[in-house]
């Protein structure tokens, strides 16, 4: 028999938390990923790490640590939120700038948050 | 390429430039793909899927669509469903922030091409996304245990085709994809966008069997 978890969360009234337009429509899943609080992540400006080898393959960045002895394949938007990841754009600037690449109507505020967490997790972001 | 494309441009390193601007130029926008893999498991597949570690330890990959991560088997074909289904929707959470989000839902049909009788080899997997009304795809992936399979998917009128140029390393090739759909270890995810802001939704693969014919 299922029993409810002690844990389990209530449904309430939505958190309303103020920040940037660009950060307004982040799911949670990105601050599960990085447990930091919003504001702080909006803020955030992620760099890649240095001394990482970029191979230009056929349709997307391959990135070979050689420390660790692991490789990475960055698709086209992987690869454009990398070199974005600059240390000097903030994260929100980073979601503007590919929503610009792409001529989308909104700020992809989930998938770069998610490329960004999966590429501090791999190593290649600080 | 838009103006837009070549001040973002300006923050990529000079080597890379050129590359990059080619890679968006020719790009729509797809989920993001970052697929991590030891050298070591490559280095089982490796001639067989066109990578070689030189003695300098300087990666060349000559092949990086169809690079497995694991040790792919010679290829056995493919024998299973030609059509596959998957609803489409939001992750159910009773996080409330998640469910203030949009509630949009569709369906998504696929379809195998394969050739050869009896034990066949999958060479095109086409598909149909249909979303609720006045939701917009952008694009869309498939993913086999939590990894990304499929790569630059573009959905052209609710329509994509997946050829073996479209898979990731995750997975072999076409007809490993098609036997993981079958097993149900695949899902698809689609992006768009509703109402001004964006949406993704998900949902498992499954296989529909066709009857045999008596």
């Amino acid at each position: 028999m299922w029993t409810r978890p002690a844990h389990d969360f209530v449904i309430e009234k939505p958190h309303k938390v103020k920040f940037s337009k660009c950060f307004s429509r982040l799911t949670p899943r990105l601050v599960l990923a990085q447990h930091e609080p919003l504001e702080q992540v909006a803020d955030q400006k992620p760099k890649r790490a240095a001394e990482l080898e970029v191979i230009l393959g056929e349709d997307g960045y391959i990135i070979y640590e050689q420390d660790r002895d692991r490789v990475h394949y960055l698709n086209a938007v992987a690869a454009l939120t990398y070199e974005l990841c600059t240390g000097d754009n903030s994260f929100a600037q980073i979601c503007r700038f590919v929503q610009e690449a792409f001529g989308l109507a909104a700020p992809p505020v989930t998938q770069v948050a998610e490329a960004v967490a999966k590429m501090r997790e791999e190593g290649l972001l600080h | 390429m838009t103006t837009d494309k070549k001040s973002v441009l300006d923050y990529v390193p000079a080597a890379r430039r050129d590359f990059l601007k080619r890679l968006l130029a020719g790009a729509a926008f797809a989920a993001p793909v970052i697929a991590t893999f030891s050298i070591d498991a490559l280095s089982n597949s490796a001639y067989a899927a066109g990578i070689t570690k030189p003695v300098n330890t300087t990666l060349t990959l000559t092949a990086p669509n169809t690079v497995g991560n694991q040790a792919c088997a010679a290829d056995a074909g493919y024998d299973g469903p030609l059509t596959f289904q998957a609803h489409v929707t939001s992750r159910f959470t009773l996080l409330p922030a998640v469910q203030a989000g949009h509630r949009v839902n569709g369906e998504v049909t696929l379809h195998l091409s394969a050739v050869g009788t009896g034990i066949s080899s999958v060479n095109e997997i086409t598909g149909i996304v249909s979303m609720v009304s006045g939701a917009t795809i952008t694009g869309g992936s498939i993913t086999v245990g939590g990894r990304a399979a499929t790569a630059n998917l573009v959905i052209t009128g609710g329509a994509f085709s997946i050829t073996n140029a479209n898979v990731t390393p995750a997975v072999c090739d076409l007809d490993e994809l098609a036997d993981m759909m079958a097993s149900g270890e695949a899902t698809i995810t689609i992006d768009g966008i509703y109402q001004g802001s964006p949406y993704n939704v998900s949902g498992p693969i499954t296989g529909l069997l066709s009857l045999p014919t008596v």
